[in-house]
């Protein structure tokens, strides 16, 4: 049974969320577009994975 | 209410793809990290292996591995997830990224397997270009996190030594691995450098709602209420058939408001617009529980 008094957040983890909570929120709203690198023009796009058991 | 978390999956062994008689397992990392953004962007309805995803890519392509563009259309083609893709001149800020990601959206993250050789993350034989998972991200900042929730599809355990995954990364470590990518490897082992990502994104799916037609979002997103006593009734839509009760004291997590144009009253609803309760019924409205 819950205690409909009970504080919240009343745990660490509960806290934890309401943190993340929070961040979240923040990082939607300030969102802002992305920051364009003068030295990656000539960077390739097509970047491919290697084989993990070389090298 | 956490973020969903899917299911880690291992690229190897070799055998674990074999596409147009090609062994592929070991050389598959960015198809199975976007099988994994798959089931973590569709919420677990959706779940393909990671060779599916390679088998997926248009034209076929079964030498040595693959790029994020390739993953990136074959997820749209073939599961209806689509990304934003950031490779060559469009690499974007590890702190876009990390806001990205903490927004609820999960990522791809290119970069170099030499930042984590002889670390708890260890997970290849050597320094090559790999691509990991990131789930989400927790604690620090916006532009800094804490620490990553990675899924590095290497991380099997396989060897002693190598990491199990998923696991947390110090976001350091993070930064690290995708500033060791080689980008124009083999011609040069020029690294990326500190600070940028070749990277995509999934879409925000945390947490979600599903509006009904004429509700708001929540204030506070979302809204702990609680029952005001044992016997409130839960209906499948505002002034709709009963479908439960809630005990007094019980929790229920609103999403959305919604006014009901006749009665005027006030319904507070769930993620997913199948679960409403009148908010009269209800302690805590608009604040914590």
């Amino acid at each position: 049974m819950i205690d409909p008094n009970a504080p919240y957040p009343a745990t660490d983890e509960e806290k934890a969320e309401v943190e993340e909570a929070k961040l979240r929120e923040q990082a939607r709203a300030e969102m802002a577009p992305p920051e364009v690198n003068p030295e990656a023009a000539n960077w390739p796009d097509d970047v491919k994975d290697g084989n993990t058991q070389e090298g | 209410m956490g973020t969903f978390r899917p299911h880690w999956q291992p690229q190897g062994p070799d055998s674990r793809c074999i596409y147009h008689g090609q062994q592929l397992g070991w050389e598959n990392c960015t198809p199975t990290s976007s099988a994994m953004l798959v089931e973590r962007a569709t919420l677990g309805k959706q779940r393909p292996t990671g060779c599916a995803v390679r088998q997926g890519v248009e034209p076929d392509d079964y030498i040595g591995g693959t790029t994020i563009n390739q993953c990136a259309q074959s997820l749209s083609a073939h599961w209806g997830v689509h990304l934003e893709t950031h490779v060559g001149s469009g690499v974007v800020r590890t702190s876009y990224a990390a806001r990205q990601i903490r927004a609820g959206r999960p990522a791809l993250i290119q970069g170099n397997a030499a930042a984590m050789l002889d670390s708890d993350f260890q997970s290849t034989a050597g320094a090559v270009n790999h691509c990991v998972f990131v789930n989400e991200v927790q604690g620090g900042t916006l532009d800094e996190p804490a620490s990553a929730l990675v899924y590095d599809p290497a991380a099997d355990g396989h060897k002693p030594g190598y990491d199990q995954g998923p696991s947390w990364w110090p976001w350091w470590m993070v930064k690290r691995f995708g500033a060791a990518l080689q980008p124009n490897y083999p011609a040069s082992k020029a690294v990326l450098g500190s600070g940028w990502f070749y990277c995509a994104f999934g879409p925000d799916t945390e947490p979600h709602v599903i509006l009904r037609p004429g509700a708001v979002k929540s204030k506070p997103f979302p809204d702990r209420t609680r029952a005001k006593y044992t016997g409130v009734v839960i209906h499948s839509s505002p002034s709709g058939p009963a479908t439960g009760k809630l005990a007094e004291g019980q929790l229920f997590t609103a999403y959305q408001y919604f006014t009901h144009p006749t009665t005027k009253r006030v319904w507070l609803g769930d993620q997913d617009n199948r679960q409403w309760v009148l908010a009269m019924r209800l302690n805590h409205v608009g604040g914590t529980t």
